[in-house]
This record gives C-alpha cells, sequence and structure tokens, in this order.
C-alpha cells in the first residue's frame, strides 16, 4: 500500500475526528498536491448539508409514533385472506354447477364424463386439499341424488378423485 | 432506562419499548438528512424523506435479519427511497442558496468561499453515476468504512473502494 492509499484510508476517521495525523502523514500531506486535493475535498464533502436548517428529531419521531400506530400492513393476515379464498372456491363451485348443468350430463352417466370448461378449474387451483374437499361436497350436495346406478363423487376413492380432477383440467 | 448501543435499542422496540425509537431517531434523522440532501433530496422533502425512511426502517424491523449495523439499514432505504423519488421528480430542483446558507457575518468571506464550494461540490456530485455518488457521501460525508458502506448499498466492500477513488478523481477539481 503506497503512503497516498494509507493516507486515504485514514481520511475518513480523521475527518470525524476519531483518529488525527501522525508527524509522517502529516509531512506527506504538505508534499503530496493529491493527497492534499484529497483532503480538501473530504473536509468539503463532511460539511455537506450543515448549513441546512437543522431537522428536529423529536418531531419526526412524534410523526413515527402516528404513523406505525395507523399504519395498515400490506400483507393481509391469513385469517383475513381465508374467507376470500373460500369466496373464491364457493364461486368457483357456483360456476362448475351452473357448467354441469348447462352441459347437462346424459342420465347413468358418470361424473367423469361431464364437460368442464376449462376456464372455471383454473379458480380451484388454488384451493387446499381441505377446501377442495368442501367445494366438492357443495357440488356433491346440489347434485340430483344418486340413483342406484350412478356414483356419487363421495364413492370415489382418493385415487379415482385425483384421476377426475386431472381430466377434468385436460 | 435506553440501552446503549443501536442493537440494544432495536431489541427494546421490537420488545415494546416506544422510547427506544425516539432515541434511534435522535441518533441518526440529522445525518440521514444531511446524506439525502448531498444525494440530490430537495430541501423542501428533506423531513418527509427522512420520515418515510424511519418509517419503513420500523414497520420492517421485526424481520429484520441484522446483517449489517442499523446505520447501514437505515441508510439503504432512505437512499433507495431518494432514488425513487429521484425518478419521479427527474432530478434535483434548484434552490437559490437562502440566508441559512451564510452564517452569523463574522467570517463573510470564507463563508462564501465554503458556500460556493458546496454549491461545486453538489453539482458535480449530480453528474456522478448514482453508486460513485452514494459511495462518496458515505464515505467521506459519514466516516463510514468501506465494510459498512458496501452493506448499505448492496456491493462488496472492494467494489466500493474502487467507487469511491474513481468518485475522488472526478471530484477533486471542484475543490482546487
Amino acid at each position: 500500500m503506497t503512503p497516498c492509499e494509507r493516507l486515504s484510508d485514514r481520511m475518513a476517521k480523521v475527518a470525524a475526528g476519531s483518529a488525527g495525523w501522525t508527524a509522517d502523514e502529516a509531512g506527506h500531506l504538505a508534499v503530496c498536491a493529491d493527497c492534499a486535493a484529497e483532503w480538501r475535498l473530504q473536509s468539503a464533502a463532511g460539511h455537506l448539508g450543515r448549513r441546512l436548517p437543522p431537522l428536529d428529531p423529536a418531531r419526526i419521531a412524534t410523526r413515527l409514533h402516528q404513523e406505525l400506530a395507523t399504519d395498515r400492513p400490506d400483507v393481509v393476515p391469513l385469517t383475513r385472506r381465508r374467507p376470500v379464498r373460500w369466496a373464491l372456491g364457493l364461486a368457483a363451485a357456483a360456476a362448475l354447477i351452473l357448467a354441469v348443468r348447462m352441459v347437462g350430463p346424459s342420465v347413468g352417466s358418470g361424473p367423469a364424463d361431464a364437460v368442464v370448461p376449462g376456464g372455471v378449474l383454473s379458480e380451484l387451483d388454488e384451493l387446499s386439499g381441505q377446501e377442495l374437499a368442501s367445494v366438492l361436497e357443495v357440488i356433491e350436495a346440489d347434485r340430483p341424488g344418486p340413483s342406484v346406478e350412478e356414483p356419487g363423487l363421495g364413492d370415489l376413492t382418493a385415487d379415482e378423485l385425483e384421476r377426475l380432477l386431472r381430466n377434468w383440467e385436460g | 432506562m435506553i440501552a446503549e448501543t443501536d442493537d440494544d435499542l432495536v431489541t427494546s422496540f421490537c420488545s415494546g419499548e416506544a422510547l427506544a425509537a425516539d432515541e434511534l431517531v435522535r441518533r441518526h434523522a440529522v445525518a440521514l438528512g444531511r446524506f439525502l440532501y448531498a444525494a440530490g433530496a430537495p430541501e423542501s422533502d428533506l423531513e418527509d424523506l427522512v420520515q418515510e425512511t424511519f418509517f419503513k426502517a420500523f414497520r420492517a424491523l421485526p424481520g429484520w435479519r441484522r446483517e449489517a449495523s442499523f446505520k447501514s439499514w437505515l441508510f439503504r432505504i432512505g437512499a433507495n427511497l431518494n432514488r425513487d423519488q429521484f425518478r419521479r421528480r427527474k432530478g434535483r430542483e434548484t434552490v437559490p442558496l437562502d440566508d441559512h446558507d451564510m452564517a452569523d457575518g463574522s467570517d463573510p468571506e470564507g463563508e462564501s468561499g465554503a458556500a460556493d464550494i458546496e454549491r461545486r461540490l453538489l453539482a458535480e456530485l449530480d453528474r456522478l453515476p448514482r453508486l460513485q455518488r452514494e459511495v462518496f457521501l458515505l464515505r467521506a460525508q459519514q466516516g463510514m468504512e468501506y465494510d459498512q458502506i458496501s452493506s448499505a448499498l448492496g456491493t462488496t466492500p472492494g467494489a466500493a473502494r474502487v467507487h469511491y477513488h474513481h468518485a475522488v478523481k472526478r471530484l477533486k477539481e471542484t475543490v482546487q
């Protein structure tokens, strides 16, 4: 490290008053134009903004407490998000029921044969297993009572249900 | 009783001690304001900008991982906010030097010379690339070490050193 680099590294501390120049450093500063210019620059930068009217930390702190007290966090807590998710799920279920009714599954056909528009199912992607099960219950409850030949969704195993959903989603 | 270090104060604030925030504001508000001003924030917006910086910092404090000092983190938030506002206002507003730019007249020539250097330095700082400007100010104005600067600006200590020397090279002429 050259004397100029050493001096440059020490300037911030000396300018802040937490250190002073050694005799060697002071001697170098007196004869090195580059270091003298950097030192003047450092001193000038240290004074930037000192002429401004001083900020009032007490007022800033008071405003800070007021803002923190009335702050609404950007992230909605889970307990407040769940009803929205449930509402989405129910809306998706309603759309699904409507779609199934409009297309009109033929008598005796199983749910796997029902034609469902793909867009409706995208709403279901976000739902957890429990929420999905609940949506399926709503669909099931809305369907006419199953005949002996027509199995209900509740009769399907988990694997069959999974396959059914995959078919629906294409 | 107020704890001593910034870290202690942060811990106290997170435990519900609201007064710890007052002490952190008292310690850093003025330095932050001077940094933001030199980095291009208009004088008229300074208090709001400092206020907003503290608000963002304290709101995020419970999740803060303390990878840097509180001061470095605070200055990082302030620098980011200033950058956002700079983009919106498209640069520094040129404000003529007011009465408060001159001291009480005890050394009018010296004061006027210092004010002139300050004006030229601010103008040159505006022309520097953003990272060079911020590194230079954190080092020369705030007296931060390179590792603190790198934490505050999301760079490495080596890169911060290089940015500082590039800035010094370009700014030296303003104080000749």
